[in-house]
């Protein structure tokens, strides 16, 4: 498989996760706005986070589309996947109440599944990042 | 390039249309633990009518697969 194909399908995949559980929210935004709102360590934050969350996913998928714009966008995929790993990881070690605010069918998976499921989509757009960064020419 | 726009596109439009279409579902019916009837998405039922401790059962779907949510 040659590292152009490669790299096309890590970031047709994570366009993928951000496009479908960004319009899940947004088609959704009743019932996400009171997730968000139910979370212990997010409440203060929640009306600006109900609408720079998906705004931010779909962003990041936009940016994921273009060649010339992909590195940053796999670097941001990357940074968003973590920060929604720690938070997970976070609110199982430390919160007694645990609102899911994933989006469609993710919110059907058991934590230690979602957790399983980020840290797979983490590592890839790892790779995506490694991969697009050698595959960039030098200017 | 064109390519490359054309696959990712295609999963951009995949994973619209899915959300669309899961929000189309028609919405479950539920037995509350006191034999209540509810009807809703399992996230609607969650937040409406089951606040309290995760380990406890607090609602089951009545559409023929045994979907259990917890309380959360």
């Amino acid at each position: 498989m040659s590292r152009k194909l490669l790299l096309d399908i890590l970031s047709a995949l994570l366009v993928f996760l951000f496009i479908y559980t960004s319009v899940s929210k947004l088609l959704d935004y009743d019932t996400f706005r009171r997730q968000l709102g139910q979370s212990p360590f997010i409440t203060l934050y929640a009306p600006v986070i109900v609408w720079a969350l998906p705004i931010g996913e779909i962003i990041i998928a936009g940016l994921l589309l273009y060649p010339g714009t992909r590195l940053i966008g796999f670097y941001l995929s990357f940074f968003l996947l973590s920060l929604f790993t720690f938070y997970l990881v976070a609110m199982l070690r430390l919160s007694y109440f645990i609102p899911c605010s994933c989006g469609g069918v993710l919110q059907h998976l058991s934590w230690n599944a979602h957790i399983v499921f980020n840290i797979v989509f983490v590592i890839l757009s790892t790779i995506g990042v490694l991969m697009q960064d050698r595959h960039t020419p030098a200017r | 390039m064109k390519k490359t726009l054309s696959l990712a596109f295609f999963a951009a439009l995949c994973a619209a249309g899915s959300a669309f279409a899961g929000k189309m579902k028609a919405d479950t019916q539920w037995m509350l633990n006191d034999d209540t009837i509810v009807t809703g998405t399992s996230t609607q039922i969650k937040i409406l009518y089951c606040p309290g401790p995760n380990n406890v059962q607090c609602a089951v779907s009545l559409d023929g697969n045994v979907t259990i949510i917890r309380k959360t």
